[in-house]
């Protein structure tokens, strides 16, 4: 084979790089240095749109996907028969300098297929970030993955030098993870994100001053669809990763065939799609309105709507609750209405205090009336329609039929959420 | 009542609201350039913009209203939106008989469109922080072109300051002719009009090229969403966007 150019190689460690789903470059406020460059933005910074509509904020890319792993569900799998290539940590330490001071990313989110041994591999993945750490004076954000398996010493070396780490569960449960993922253990991905969290809440007891660790926390993907798993299944494990492990995002991928595997599902790509941004709204609401995964779904209807999102399957089984008054309610309970979010229930909570707040105020404090007049009234006044049945209730909650056919990707967020320092990375 | 006339600086601006409550005067209409016709029936009183002045105006909306006001009203006067002044000169006006309370009237209609404004702008300026694109010129500087919606070069560059302490960088806004350029010791607005792009470093090409190769590749063909990308990248941006440009032909 012909030798390649470095061009040809950063594309095909792309390539094999961007089934990671996650984007984030939020959470860590680290500053620069004298003499040095780049910081990180406590907000994250979107730099792009790639054509698949998500967020490029990090330089997304693998240190090589040679791998010695054979997972069913991964492009860079042992048995699959593409072209290995890798590069050298002062490449991609370059690589990401030279992108950096053109402003076309935010940091480096760096990750690698398995080499030799984890520990070798880990101790590549290190020398790069701290290459970049400390020669380059790089003081801009880095996302750095945990190969499962790898020191916990080497473990805890990385998460002194970078900003997040990521640990992939890959598939929700033990059983999936056996089926399609023989070579790597259930155990050898939990142990690092528990001696993760373990060092977070030590580091946090440290005081200010002591040095960061993983200032933007850690996060992990699960791969949808390939395995039979139920959304409540799902969202539960996700409950116990923000509870217990105290994770800062949990990442759903649906899955998108890169192997023609019996053992795995065909794909049907647009249920699934629409699955997977459920399944985010579903996440939203458990990080961010208090809720939990038995109040989104039961044992007896474990998956999510398609037709409705969450929040709002949710107030229609329990109508008993609504309607809320607007001058009243706690702001959890505003919280819980659909057609309020997080900025609309914050500004109700705060004007309120100077002043009664009627139906067409609430339209100007942002909240979306079309979903919520049903659910609340504002000075004792409802826009009518309260004893709606369930069932027509639901029809007219239904959004409107595109006029467009054919398959398209949901957005992930509402065209006419406006801020957008809140979606800044968080795909 | 008249109509008031100021430079269109933020100072003036501040000037002019000084001069309108120590007369105890209530403008018709506030504007910064010359009107189109001369108003036979109308009175302009034109106002001189005074850095000292200004700054007590300042200074008493810090201590009257809040100092989050005073920046709220600095970033909602860089939208340049027409009829900001007296949007902002009302939001005052209400400011004086409610005081430190004024921003949770934000229902209000003196107060609303105040914070809907600045928060048009500072979206605008997170925005930028992202979608800037800076060229190494051959002479070793960093220079970026933009044409951002509203003004909001004073907003991204301590920004940038902060983040690329270590290079010469030039930000030029070519629509209003301005620029903000640091040297590594402070940064500084000024007029700039400068046509076209400087000479370009022999290593830039090489660099913008892996760029678009890699943006290429980081899509992920099955999940092809155009919409989603338009969406989030709207078509004003795309020409200064390196990846985005048309490769050059061979």
């Amino acid at each position: 084979m012909e030798p390649l150019t470095l061009d040809e190689k950063i594309r095909i460690l792309t390539e094999s790089a961007r089934y990671d789903v996650s984007c984030s470059s939020s959470g860590s406020s680290r500053s620069n240095r004298k003499g040095g460059i780049g910081n990180a933005a406590a907000s994250g910074i979107c730099h792009s749109w790639s054509a698949d509509g998500r967020c490029v904020s990090l330089l997304k890319i693998l240190l090589t996907n040679h791998c010695i792993y054979d997972c069913a569900y991964c492009l860079n799998r042992r048995s699959n028969d593409i072209r290995r290539v890798a590069l050298t940590p002062d490449e991609v330490a370059e690589l990401t300098i030279n992108f950096y001071r053109r402003n076309y990313i935010e940091g480096l989110f760096l990750s690698t297929g398995v080499v030799r041994t984890p520990d070798y591999t880990m101790e590549l993945l290190i020398e790069t970030v701290r290459k970049l750490r400390e020669e380059h004076r790089f003081n801009g954000y880095i996302h750095l993955k945990l190969v499962p398996g790898a020191d916990p010493l080497l473990v805890e070396r990385a998460g002194r030098l970078v900003d997040r780490v990521s640990i992939n569960l890959e598939l929700p449960t033990r059983e999936s993870l056996a089926l399609l993922a023989p070579d790597k253990s259930r155990e050898a991905i939990l142990l690092p994100m528990r001696q993760v969290s373990g060092l977070i809440t030590a580091r946090r007891d440290e005081g200010r001053r002591a040095p960061p660790f993983v200032p933007a926390g850690q996060s992990t993907q699960v791969i949808i669809g390939a395995s039979p798993e139920s959304d409540l299944r799902i969202m539960t494990i996700s409950e116990q990763l923000y509870q217990r492990m105290g994770l800062k995002r949990v990442y759903y991928s649906a899955y998108v065939p890169v192997t023609g595997d019996t053992r795995l599902p065909a794909l049907n790509s647009l249920p699934l799609l629409l699955r997977e941004h459920r399944l985010y709204q579903a996440d939203w609401l458990l990080r961010f309105y208090g809720f939990t995964a038995y109040e989104l779904l039961e044992a007896d209807a474990p998956n999510l709507d398609p037709e409705l999102d969450p929040k709002t399957g949710w107030a229609l089984r329990h109508r008993q609750l609504f309607p809320v008054e607007v001058n009243r309610a706690e702001y959890e309970v505003l919280l819980r209405v659909p057609g309020i979010g997080v900025r609309s229930a914050k500004r109700i909570v705060r004007s309120r205090r100077v002043q009664r707040l009627r139906l067409e105020e609430l339209a100007r404090l942002g909240v979306v009336m079309k979903r919520a007049r049903y659910f609340l009234t504002a000075d004792g006044m409802t826009s009518g329609e309260a004893d709606l049945s369930s069932e027509r209730l639901k029809a007219l909650l239904l959004p409107e039929k595109k006029k467009r056919s054919g398959p398209e990707q949901l957005s992930l967020f509402p065209t006419n959420d406006s801020d957008l320092s809140a979606l800044t990375g968080e795909l | 009542m008249a109509i008031w006339r100021y430079d269109g600086s933020f100072t003036g601006f501040l000037t002019l609201c000084a001069a309108l409550l120590s007369q105890g005067e209530e403008p018709e209409e506030i504007i910064s350039a010359e009107p189109l016709q001369n108003d036979l029936f109308r009175t302009i009183i034109s106002v001189a913009s005074d850095e000292n002045r200004g700054e007590k105006m300042l200074a008493a909306i810090a201590s009257r209203i809040s100092p989050d006001s005073c920046r709220l009203l600095w970033q909602a006067f860089l939208s340049e939106a027409p009829g900001v002044e007296l949007l902002l000169w009302r939001y005052l006006s209400f400011g004086r008989t409610t005081g430190v309370k004024c921003d949770r009237f934000l229902a209000h209609p003196a107060v609303g469109p105040v914070h809907r404004l600045a928060n048009s702008v500072g979206q605008e300026a997170h925005r930028l922080m992202g979608i800037i694109r800076f060229q190494e010129t051959a002479g070793g500087q960093w220079y970026a072109l933009v044409e951002p919606a509203y003004q909001v070069l004073e907003l991204i560059a301590p920004h940038f300051a902060a983040r690329c302490s270590d290079m010469n960088w030039l930000i030029h806004d070519r629509r209003r002719s301005l620029a903000v350029a640091w040297n590594k010791q402070e940064w500084r607005l000024t007029r700039f009009d400068a046509q076209g792009v400087p000479p370009l470093s022999a290593d830039e090409k090489a660099w913008s090229t892996i760029w678009r190769g890699y943006f290429a590749a980081i899509a992920i063909p099955e999940r092809a969403n155009l919409r989603l990308q338009q969406q989030h990248l709207p078509h004003r941006f795309r020409k200064y966007l390196t990846e985005l440009e048309k490769p050059p032909r061979r």
